[in-house]
């Protein structure tokens, strides 16, 4: 590991494009503002090792819940109707035509992000 | 059409089309590459059942069905992870949480999977938006979503 003194104010550069300063030095904590490409994703470690636990508690849930999410007028609710894991509604790529309950047809957007 | 075994249905044959490949895994459970996606008994819910360990399981949802707004916020690298090229070659889920008392099953909207839905090979991305949560309490947010509607 690389391992680099700096002061207040102080930067670093990661590659051509990445850049990290020393805002602000306060007793044990450090501010640190990085500007990055949009493309770069900058999170706190902890927010990785959150997303594993909450994965493994997802993991452990033992069945499906039995509530109706859509407690009326979904016309697709046919609830006695057999199990149907291979998906005669069609396959997993024909799901998006299936409406309301289809997959979640992605959209590109752009948001801002302040990281300083 | 291969059978597998599932957690929550016993042996079920499944299509081809079906099986899709996480090559890093997911977050945690790094070792596990190759899943089915599976309809649920329970629509808006899908299952994401592993192939190598019929032990583990995801319930998913997709997050438009509670929280229209959405955006999704992935990288070139995500893209290229999943051999896409574009965001509407993708399939978005969000991970659910399903704890004793279900009416309070959450969705992890900060770690959404997304599925390059022709190559059927998925990731699971880390938003940085901070918008989208953990944990996104379904009914909650669907019971605000009705109330708004009216």
């Amino acid at each position: 590991m690389l391992i680099l003194a700096r002061k207040h104010n102080e930067k670093i550069m990661i590659g051509d494009d990445v850049e990290v300063s020393v805002v602000e030095i306060k007793g044990d904590q450090v501010k640190l503002g990085i500007s990055a490409p949009r493309d770069v994703k900058v999170y706190r470690a902890e927010v990785y090792e959150a997303i594993q636990e909450e994965n493994r508690a997802a993991a452990a849930a033992r069945a499906i819940p039995e509530i109706e999410i859509f407690s009326q007028g979904s016309s697709d609710s046919s609830e006695e109707s057999p199990p149907n894991p291979a998906g005669e509604r069609g396959s997993f790529e024909s799901s998006s035509e299936k409406g309301k309950t289809s997959p979640a047809d992605s959209r590109g957007t752009t948001q801002s992000r302040s990281r300083e | 059409m291969p059978s597998i075994q599932t957690k929550q249905y016993g042996t079920v044959e499944i299509d081809e089309r079906q099986i899709i490949d996480f090559p890093a895994g997911l977050f945690g459970f790094e070792r596990l590459c190759r899943f089915a996606l599976l309809d649920s008994h329970r629509p808006p819910f899908y299952i994401l059942q592993s192939l190598e360990e019929p032990a583990t399981a995801f319930v998913l949802i997709d997050p438009m069905v509670f929280r229209p707004d959405y955006t999704l916020d992935v990288t070139e690298e995500d893209l290229e992870a999943v051999g896409a090229e574009d965001v509407q070659e993708l399939l978005v889920f969000a991970i659910v949480t399903i704890p004793d008392d279900e009416r309070l099953m959450t969705a992890n909207l900060q770690g959404p999977l997304v599925i390059n839905r022709k190559r059927r090979v998925g990731r699971q991305t880390i938003s940085t938006n901070p918008s989208w949560g953990l944990r996104h309490t379904i009914l909650e947010e669907l019971e605000r979503l009705r109330t708004n509607a009216c």
